[in-house]
């Protein structure tokens, strides 16, 4: 076995999927070839790395949201899908029902002597103009019956648009068919009409979001960098869509016991943090921020709370965050990679100066790691 | 190899675990049939957490993901009429999402996909510690730990992103959602053989990239 052979079976060694001679044989050549077992230890690295990105939550309100654009089908349309059935199943019941509609039909026309005056007076004149018929059978009736014929008659009239929204209630082609995988039509339906219904429904059904309005309108302002509010401003605004997330001056002067101390604070956002549900975390750090602004680890939290912002696409907020972060704590361990992220981020709002802010970070603090993916911002991206 | 017998008992498992599931979804499906929305939002909780993670891992970007997971499970509910049970509801869910998310990202000019690419390589923050995974594994959760690992799965995602989408959705299947190949294959109505090469050249592309990024060398 050479190597590209060898290499061409880490795949099934990985999954386990070898044994017998190929896997001797490959083993035997990873025992004697050092490129190829550091290549496949490169492998597994990579797998492991891959597999460590795991399961991701949606938003916590992503099934009420689904719930919400869902229309539950009414009764006659639920009657209308069962019919879409295989045409074994769907042809008996389809002929069933002409059967039934034709005696039912004749019933009424014999039970109704005003009807079958009409059609045999009118019948010609009632086949070429269907709608004109009642017109002209109306003359004929006595007016002591008039209403009472009018009555009899609307169950016969109708009888054919009672069909019809069978015809057109039917499910959108194709729905049988879905059961197949590699069958599912893509309807555009799905694709384009209901996420027109989706935005109007997302302010309503996306409290936890309400933020994001705020952010984009920041993102318009790439000026409202050069500025950014202070924590508490920040905190005060994002109170009212969460109650955990800020916490107002007023109460951090009223130093109840049920307030969680910092450390437990701290650890939580930590954790959420890690979890990469970046809500809880952000609400955690404002929190601790907001109570604890003197703690040893309030630089961390604010660095935290910035890349969590970044995380979440919430770039004027992470922005800020940063800025605040390299205003406060200029010499902190963290303040190189915060000022490379913060150049990055000014770009990715429209923001030129984030060149400049690269280019300074790149002069200041050439050797961090941050700096190769800088260069290649700056020739891409900084003209 | 000791990942293999790994993963041949988790599956098997999760095998077992799964017929009281199936039963469940059977019972959620024929009440959703029935015009009980309750029960459909019933099961879109069992199943966000996988479709939302496909999605997430195909599109890069958690508002997409959102969006695109939501049309799955509306595009699921019109289509339940139609489901008549041959498959588990698992099956036929996720062969939908997977198509969903092909689809999606075929729609998408290549150009503003590429503008994107680039977005998220400038977003990205590019190399991560060599052995930033070895003390990662081990790391109690501080906050130096959390963010390295928090940059290495930025880094994973913006380099599986570079796939092409058919390699993408078969490595993401098989090494993330931990599908097996025979349920890939049905999943995305392909050959077996079809998934296993995907499968490789995707392996072995990601391996390539991530390389340089997990510390290639310093192997033990």
């Amino acid at each position: 076995m050479n190597c590209p052979e060898a290499r061409e079976a880490f795949s099934d060694l990985y999954d386990g999927t070898l044994s017998g001679h190929p896997l001797a044989e490959l083993s035997r050549h990873l025992d004697g070839c050092p490129a190829c077992r550091a290549e496949w230890v490169a492998f597994r690295r990579a797998m492991h790395a891959l597999k460590d990105l795991g399961d991701e939550e949606p938003s916590p309100d992503f099934a009420a949201r689904v719930a919400e654009r869902i229309e539950v089908p009414r009764w006659w349309q639920r009657v209308a899908a069962t019919l879409v059935l295989p045409l074994r199943v769907k042809l008996p019941i389809h002929a069933a029902a002409l059967v039934l509609l034709g005696l039912a039909g004749l019933w009424v026309s014999q039970r109704s002597p005003e009807i079958q005056r009409a059609a045999v007076g009118h019948a010609p004149a009632t086949m070429q103009r269907a709608a004109p018929a009642p017109e002209a059978a109306r003359p004929v009736i006595p007016p002591t019956t008039a209403k009472k014929t009018e009555a009899e008659a609307r169950p016969s009239t109708p009888s054919p648009k009672t069909v019809a929204p069978q015809k057109s209630a039917s499910p959108p082609a194709g729905v049988g068919k879905i059961e197949d995988p590699a069958a599912i039509p893509e309807d555009k339906d799905v694709a384009h009409a209901p996420s027109a219904r989706m935005e109007a429904a997302r302010p309503m059904a996306a409290p936890p979001t309400a933020a994001r309005p705020q952010a984009q309108g920041e993102v318009a302002q790439p000026g409202r960098l050069q500025s950014p509010p202070p924590p508490d401003a920040s905190a005060k605004a994002e109170s009212t869509s969460e109650p955990r997330s800020g916490v107002s001056a007023m109460e951090r002067k009223t130093s109840t016991s049920d307030r969680r101390s910092a450390d437990s604070r701290f650890s939580s956002a930590v954790t959420e943090f890690a979890a990469q549900r970046y809500e809880p975390a952000i609400d955690d750090l404002r929190a601790f921020l907001a109570q604890h602004p003197d703690d040893g680890r309030a630089p961390d939290a604010r660095f935290l709370l910035a890349d969590a912002y970044r995380a979440q696409g919430r770039y004027a907020e992470a922005g800020a965050e940063f800025e605040a972060f390299l205003r406060q704590y200029p010499q902190h361990r963290r303040a190189p990679v915060a000022l490379y992220r913060h150049g990055e981020i000014r770009l990715l709002l429209g923001d030129q100066s984030g060149c400049n802010t690269l280019r300074d970070a790149l002069s200041r603090y050439p050797d961090v790691r941050e700096a190769a993916t800088a260069r290649e911002t700056l020739a891409t991206r900084c003209p | 190899m000791e990942n293999a017998t790994g993963l041949r008992l988790q599956q098997a498992g999760s095998d077992a675990g799964a017929v009281g599931a199936v039963d469940e979804d059977r019972g959620l499906v024929d009440r959703a049939k029935d015009g009980d929305a309750r029960a459909f939002e019933a099961l879109v909780r069992r199943y966000e957490r996988w479709v939302f993670t496909l999605a997430l891992r195909m599109v890069g970007n958690r508002g997409d993901a959102e969006d695109v997971a939501q049309e799955v499970f509306l595009k699921a509910y019109r289509g339940l009429q139609g489901f008549r049970g041959g498959s588990r509801f698992s099956t036929w869910l996720y062969a939908i999402a997977s198509h969903h998310c092909l689809n999606h990202l075929a729609g998408r000019d290549s150009r503003a996909r590429r503008a994107e690419r680039t977005g998220n390589s400038a977003d990205g923050q590019g190399g991560v510690l060599p052995s930033a995974l070895d003390r990662v594994a081990d790391a109690s959760p501080g906050p130096d730990a959390v963010l390295e690992r928090h940059e290495l799965r930025r880094v994973i995602q913006r380099e599986l992103l570079q796939l092409t989408e058919h390699h993408r959705i078969v490595i993401i299947l098989r090494d993330i959602q931990g599908m097996s190949y025979e349920e890939i294959a049905a999943t995305l109505g392909v050959e077996l053989g079809t998934v296993r090469s995907r499968l490789h050249r995707a392996r072995m592309e990601l391996r390539a990239r991530l390389g340089p990024l997990l510390g290639e060398g310093s192997a033990t």
